[in-house]
């Protein structure tokens, strides 16, 4: 027998010990990695090319002011500038306020856009001369297309609420790209309903060169220095980074749930650990007195603890890679493990609390019957949980994020990164739940340790 | 028969050192729980203390929130003598009309974020009850004056008594620091009506506030302003159900709090498994005695299941005290309905401790029902044969 298959067959000696060690291990990896994930996802979003050389420029005080129109020809003038383009936020309802009817929608200029916007491109070319030769014409993004099954043709109307007039828009193409989620419209569309030129929210800028951008930021900055509008001029990356600023301080909030759950994962592991070690004093008292030193025994209960955590992390790892960035699969494994709990447990209560008193027939009803609780309970449940699995894995349509979220989230794959993280927190727990119990167990007494009798 | 209770208590005391680590792991699991939800709970509360039941919001038909309404100035004249709005003590109608703006100002903590600058007239701050200048004085109209808000003063550089910020072309004093008894407006920045009005190049206000003579008076008011043809443009609401209203915008962290708390405790329920597994296997001598004395299965039950509520009951006190500290603690997030920071505090209330020991307690009886299960089952000439 060699020193692994001895950790092996400890670490599976009390296989139901470690099963539900392993699980909670399992659970709370999980969670660990989906936490990450989405404060992934909120800070580096997907789908954000950062090698687009892009500025922004907007109001100084806030997004909420705007800029004059004629701007955009200054701007333009700067040496080292490949395009711009005007957009404005439209805001409004579409049919109702509930929020999933709630996306993006840009008042800017077709042609500019796909200049400046140089990953997205209409599905069609032909898409983009029905745009310039339709005023109220609108694109909408593919995966907010898909998501409300827009089509080419269809008429929307959205109600203002920033402005006081509604948009009566006609569908005329679709934007294909890494992340299109809004509805854009005509700007000059928006110029006739108002009967007047509007400013614009922001001017986005495609610069011939990453380097370019250094120089471009301050030098616009100071062309409207003093101006009764200061413009603000970051890259795209930056803009982007301001929204999720707003939502307040993400990171440490998440970092400090990642880190409690980390304590008590390690925590329950540790309590475990000792448990199987307090459960085996005469053993690891027998094993010294044949002649293991006390390292020998730490290094046996450490690589115990280690297969535990790595057994229990490995299912949490392989449960947030396969499972979590498909809604579907999340969803009704969760559901068919509901299901097994709600049947199994009160089928388990009712097989105990049924009284062995009476006689005759009726004490042997009642003995027949919690003979066939027992007999099929536990299989009844756990059929039950895999048909409810297998059935809503057929029913639900095999949505993406995006659209299960409606937009919120873009994509719950597990990074590359976040997984490294999770293979981490397995180690420390291995190692972390182990090394105590080791330790004392290292330091005990043979005569102490045989004299033991629990 | 039941089993007396001392008997758990006294194994549990006895088993102390796993009985910790579970206790202390569903204790996390709560202090997790306690934390977040107080967290959604601060957030909520600055919106269910903003507005006054005596004052009527009016904004423009069409418009979701002030930041996107419009008011004339001939819609305030119209409104001012409406019947049953209350008299101010300088023997003016209290009525206000008030604008909303959002300028980006440095944060003390790095980077920058949206403030909400309201314009506001004389009878803005008396209308509303519980806040008070706490510091300096009140703006004088006409000139670059700000007054700042208790909870502003903690998230945003510049803003001490006599400090200068700069919003769109000039630069505003601040004058005085205000207290409104951590609403919504405690994160406001607030000043002269007219004079933020040339600042932010807006010739029209966002909002009216008129304030009733009673509450009786409340509804009337609300009838009138809706039945007045000139102001067939506006509609009127209760202050208070405007900012209730926006509550909701604290429901994304409350639903994170109960899913993060959820998934957590299922982790700490099979903690408790593993402890009560071990406690129950320990003891198989034990429950056999306890049978032929003549205890049911179901008394067995019940009496480890107690023992098993007993360290979630436990769990729950240590989690609710861990969480504690952060009670008061402030941060700050953005209101979208309003596009600027709103500033609140972590707000631990008892019923939030109650159902944070109701939460470990169903962890704990959860966790012990399968080893209390196997307890009452455990065959008495098996058990007594276990000897020990």
């Amino acid at each position: 027998m060699t020193l692994l298959t001895y950790m092996a067959k400890n670490a599976f000696g009390n296989p139901r010990r470690t099963a539900l060690t392993g699980l909670s291990l399992a659970v709370s990896l999980a969670l660990i990695l989906v936490l990450q994930t989405i404060l992934l996802e909120i800070t580096k979003p997907t789908g954000l090319d950062e090698s687009i050389p892009r500025i922004v420029v907007r109001h100084r005080t806030s997004l909420t002011m705007q800029l004059p129109r004629p701007y955009e020809a200054k701007l333009r003038r700067l040496p080292g500038i490949v395009a711009i383009v005007p957009f404005n936020w439209f805001g409004g309802v579409w049919k109702d306020d509930r929020f999933e009817n709630f996306f993006p929608r840009f008042g800017t200029e077709p042609e500019k856009y796909f200049q400046v916007f140089v990953e997205n491109s209409p599905r069609d070319p032909a898409m983009l001369a029905a745009w310039k030769a339709t005023k109220n014409g609108c694109f909408v993004g593919d995966k907010l297309a898909a998501r409300h099954g827009f089509k080419v043709g269809d008429d929307l109307i959205i109600k203002g609420d920033i402005y006081p007039v509604d948009l009566e828009l006609k569908v005329v193409g679709i934007l294909v790209g890494p992340k299109c989620e809004e509805l854009l419209f005509r700007l000059d569309y928006l110029d006739d309903l108002l009967g007047e030129t509007t400013r614009a929210g922001t001017y986005f800028v495609l610069a011939d060169s990453g380097p370019r951008v250094d120089v471009l930021l301050p030098e616009m900055e100071a062309m409207f220095r003093n101006s009764d509008a200061e413009v603000k001029a970051e890259t795209e990356q930056s803009f982007a980074l301001s929204f999720v600023e707003m939502l307040g301080n993400i990171k440490l909030f998440i970092n400090a749930l990642v880190t409690v759950v980390v304590i008590a994962v390690l925590m329950i592991a540790a309590s475990t650990m000792s448990l199987a070690i307090r459960e085996r004093t005469r053993e690891v008292a027998t094993l010294k007195a044949v002649g293991f030193t006390g390292g020998h025994v730490m290094f046996l209960i450490v690589g115990e603890g280690m297969v535990v955590s790595m057994v229990g992390g490995g299912l949490g790892l392989l449960l947030a890679w396969f499972v979590l960035p498909v809604p579907k699969y999340f969803i009704s494994i969760g559901a068919g493990i509901l299901t097994l709990a709600v049947i199994g447990l009160p089928l388990l209560l009712v097989s105990v609390l049924l009284p062995e008193t009476g006689r005759g027939w009726y004490r042997r009803g009642l003995a027949r019957l919690r003979a066939a609780i027992e007999a099929y309970g536990p299989g009844l449940s756990v059929f039950a949980g895999v048909m409810v699995t297998l059935l809503l894995l057929q029913a639900m349509p095999s949505q993406d994020w995006v659209a299960f979220s409606g937009g919120m989230i873009q994509s719950m794959t597990v990074r590359p990164e976040t997984m490294y993280l999770g293979v981490a927190i397995t180690l420390i727990v291995g190692l972390g739940s182990s090394l105590w119990p080791a330790w004392s167990a290292s330091r005990l007494s043979v005569l102490d340790g045989l004299r033991n009798q629990e | 028969m039941a089993i007396p209770l001392k008997y758990n208590l006294r194994h549990v005391a006895r088993r102390w050192k796993t009985t910790s680590t579970t206790v202390l792991s569903i204790g996390l699991v709560v202090a997790v729980f306690v934390s977040v939800l107080s967290l959604a709970n601060g957030l909520s509360q600055a919106f269910v203390a903003s507005g006054d039941p005596l004052n009527v919001l009016v904004l423009r038909k069409g418009s979701t929130a002030e930041t996107n309404s419009t008011v004339r100035r001939a819609d305030y004249y119209s409104a001012k003598f409406l019947p049953g709005i209350a008299t101010g003590s300088d023997g003016l109608p209290m009525v206000a009309v008030e604008t909303i703006n959002i300028a980006s100002l440095a944060k003390l903590s790095g980077g920058s974020s949206n403030a909400a600058i309201r314009g506001i007239s004389p009878a803005s701050l008396t209308m509303r009850a519980g806040l008070t200048l706490t510091e300096g004085r009140m703006v004088a109209p006409g000139l670059n004056e700000l007054l700042v808000g208790a909870g502003a003063t903690t998230r945003f550089k510049n803003t001490k008594l006599g400090d200068t910020i700069r919003l769109v072309k000039s630069n505003w004093k601040v004058v005085g620091i205000f207290d409104a008894s951590r609403s919504s407006f405690d994160s406001e920045f607030w000043g002269d009506v007219e004079q933020l009005n040339r600042e932010f190049d807006r010739s029209m206000y966002s909002s009216m506030v008129l304030r009733a003579v009673s509450p009786e008076a409340v509804e009337m008011l609300i009838n009138t302003v809706e039945t007045t043809q000139k102001l067939s443009n506006l509609k009127a609401q209760r202050e208070v159900a405007y900012y209730a209203e926006q509550t909701k915008s604290s429901a994304p962290i409350q639903f994170l709090g109960v899913m993060i708390s959820v998934i957590m405790a299922v982790g700490a329920t099979f903690a408790a498994m593993n402890a009560m597994y071990a406690s129950v296997a320990s003891r198989a001598w034990e429950i056999a005695t306890l049978r032929v004395l003549g205890f049911s299965r179901g008394s067995i039950l019940l009496s480890f299941s107690l023992e098993a509520l007993a360290i979630g009951f436990l769990g729950g006190v240590i989690g609710g005290i861990l969480a504690l500290p952060i009670n008061g603690v402030t941060t700050g997030t953005t209101n979208y309905s309003s596009f600027s920071e709103i500033a609140f505090a972590f707000q631990i209330t008892p019923g939030l401790l109650v159902s944070g020991v109701v939460f470990a307690s169903i962890i704990g009886v959860v966790g012990g029902f399968l080893p209390a299960l196997q307890a009452s089952r455990i065959p008495i000439i098996d058990g007594l044969k276990s000897g020990s």
